[in-house]
């Protein structure tokens, strides 16, 4: 069987990092799904959802890294399209994943001890972010 | 090495839930993420000035039902927030587990005139002192970070980097970091007692 939810996440962009482990959890529990995975997935490309350790010092170095790699202030190609100035937040996206997948065991997410499930929202403003929450198994 | 002296907790969204949290819910009795997005907007920018202390509770409220053109008057909506106002499960238990070494600091976000009826149907005093309570709105801060860093240090009396700040609000706790303090984002007690013990904190 195959159970979907879509989320909408309140966020200010500019790297926001959302911790949605417990929405996805308790989605999971709500199906009742015993034996299978859940798919998040992500509905834009300047984000991400990433498994990660909500610390705010990893999310510090995080940032600093993408600055390196794909820094805010860059003249883009993007850019002379004149619709958005977000080049950096696109490139960021592709360099992480827009969706993962957590294998369900006797109902619970088989996470390690440390591993969360966060959205990154790079969008240079607030905007309504969408998520999709896919459970499948039995 | 971290040596950590002083804990700064935040009220809402450590302690008990954020404002905006109970006053959407007040308003509108549905997630934040439902709300059309001008009024977060709104929302949003309207709680900085509460946190700062440009405005007052009741005027917050105001704005803040005028702007949701709801049915509840500015004076309802205050009194059903300090009367709503409730505990994080466990928090109260998971702060008392730390050693009686550290400074326990409370950042009051809420104003002082909601604050103390909630404090005291709370116990809250039970787990703080009041002389280490800070109100964000009586701080003079011309902006509430970075702004609140420094001044809890020096409220505090102690070295930047032996200060730790507990937080729900991920971007702020990742501005302490950036600051110099140590910093913890607060998911749940659970996780927070866990950060705790990994940081070798707890007796």
């Amino acid at each position: 069987m195959f159970y979907t939810k879509q989320i909408v996440l309140d966020t200010a962009g500019n790297f926001s990092v959302v911790n949605v482990t417990d929405q996805v959890r308790d989605f999971v529990t709500s199906t009742g799904v015993k034996h299978g995975q859940v798919l998040v997935f992500y509905k834009h490309t300047t984000g991400a959802v990433i498994i990660g350790e909500h610390e705010a010092g990893i999310i510090a170095d995080l940032q600093d890294m993408f600055e390196r790699i794909a820094p805010v202030l860059h003249d883009y190609k993007h850019h002379l399209k004149g619709v958005d100035f977000n080049g950096h937040a696109h490139m960021r996206s592709t360099l992480m994943t827009i969706n993962v997948t957590i294998p369900i065991l006797e109902g619970e997410l088989l996470l390690g001890n440390y591993q969360e499930i966060l959205v990154i929202d790079d969008q240079t403003e607030p905007a309504p972010r969408h998520l999709v929450i896919q459970v499948s198994g039995e | 090495m971290e040596t950590i002296k002083a804990i700064f907790f935040w009220l809402g969204g450590v302690i008990i839930q954020p404002i905006p949290e109970l006053v959407v819910r007040e308003l509108y009795d549905q997630p934040i993420e439902n709300i059309v997005i001008q009024n977060r907007l709104y929302l949003g920018e309207l709680i900085q000035e509460l946190y700062i202390g440009q405005i007052d509770g009741r005027s917050y409220c105001r704005m803040a039902v005028h702007q949701c053109q709801s049915a509840l008057e500015a004076e309802d909506l205050e009194t059903k927030i300090t009367h709503r106002a409730a505990l994080q499960p466990l928090i109260l238990e998971t702060v008392d587990t730390l050693p009686s070494s550290y400074q326990r600091w409370l950042i009051s976000d809420y104003p002082a005139e909601w604050f103390r009826p909630i404090a005291e149907r709370l116990d809250l005093f039970s787990c703080f002192q009041e002389e280490r309570l800070v109100f964000t709105s009586s701080c003079r801060l011309t902006r509430l970070v970075p702004d609140i860093f420094y001044h809890i240090v020096h409220r505090s009396n102690q070295s930047i980097k032996d200060c730790m700040i507990i937080d729900s609000v991920t971007p702020r706790a990742i501005q302490a970091v950036r600051h110099g303090l140590s910093s913890t984002i607060f998911v749940d007690a659970k996780r927070l007692k866990r950060d705790f013990s990994l940081r070798k904190m707890l007796a």
